[in-house]
């Protein structure tokens, strides 16, 4: 979607309402974290339909969105970071490669997180799977590990966002990239 | 898939995003279906309570028969309140203290 600023809908409605979704779902679960109650399992249903929403449209989505567009093999990625470390980084209007595996690492993080929510004591299959409080320590872990994620691909977005002199953060907003000739 | 076709499937996925935030913050209760038996089993499960069963072998309730048990939070602390059909044909209210399943003397009915 080509318009008179040079700029091309890279992510699509769909990719930036899951976005965003995610990350108040997350910031809930957080907030929510010492509730047995309701409000926490709610944030956990709600990713899993996110992901299962996302894992779809992973497939049948537009370009940028295609697991097939930022899923690429490991050894791109890590060229990818030689370069940024480098100075000299190659855009991508999507997903760069390691950004791409950023987004596989954070999928499996969180639904690792949601489902062992669901075996957990206190979970709603809690009584009926073995392992008990080993599933609480998993999912503690998975919470963890999110964060430490979240964390790096927040750092990626700044450091991209600086070395091709471009908002990200606004671009996942609205959507919007600019294109140039040099873009992979 | 035209560009068209991208962004139409992509407002429909949002639409299925938003009905099931409704549907999961919302209509979290089943109709018809009180949050009570939630919230006792929350309290079961984090061991705040003792289990209901454990009051009904006190010696104090034998001969009685249970007509309504419910689990009361009054001004903070959780008490069972058990409405009773004693021998003598009469009805009466006992209180006990959920976190230790004893008696509460210092409840009393309104």
């Amino acid at each position: 979607m080509q318009s008179s600023d040079n700029t091309i809908v890279v992510w699509d409605p769909f990719v930036r309402v899951f976005h965003w979704s995610l990350v108040a779902a997350y910031i809930v679960a957080w907030a929510t974290a010492e509730e047995r109650l309701s409000l926490h399992e709610s944030a956990g249903y709600f990713v899993m339909i996110l992901i299962g929403l996302r894992l779809v449209w992973g497939v049948i989505g537009t370009r940028y969105a295609r697991f097939s567009d930022f899923v690429t093999r490991p050894t791109r990625a890590i060229d990818y970071l030689k370069a940024l470390f480098a100075g000299r980084p190659r855009r991508y209007l999507g997903h760069n490669p390691a950004g791409g595996w950023m987004i596989v690492a954070l999928l499996l993080s969180v639904v690792l997180a949601s489902v062992t929510g669901l075996l957990m004591p206190g979970g709603v299959a809690g009584g009926f799977v073995a392992g008990g409080e080993v599933w609480e320590e998993v999912h503690e872990g998975a919470a963890g590990l999110s964060l430490l994620l979240i964390v790096v691909h927040v750092s990626g977005v700044i450091v991209s966002s600086l070395v091709h002199r471009e908002n990200l953060v606004r671009a996942m907003l609205s959507g919007r990239k600019t294109q140039e000739e040099t873009d992979v | 898939m035209s560009e068209k076709t991208g962004m139409r499937l992509s407002w429909l996925f949002v639409t299925l995003v938003s009905l099931s935030a409704v549907l999961v913050f919302l209509g979290g209760v089943p109709a018809g279906a009180s949050d009570d038996h939630d919230r006792v089993r929350d309290h079961r499960r984090g061991g705040d309570i003792v289990p209901l069963a454990q009051l009904l072998n006190r010696n104090e309730l034998a001969g009685s028969r249970i007509i309504e048990a419910e689990l009361e939070d009054e001004h903070g602390k959780l008490v069972y309140e058990l409405e009773l059909l004693g021998e003598d044909g009469r009805v009466y209210k006992r209180y006990f203290d959920a976190r230790t399943g004893e008696p509460s003397a210092d409840v009393r009915d309104d």
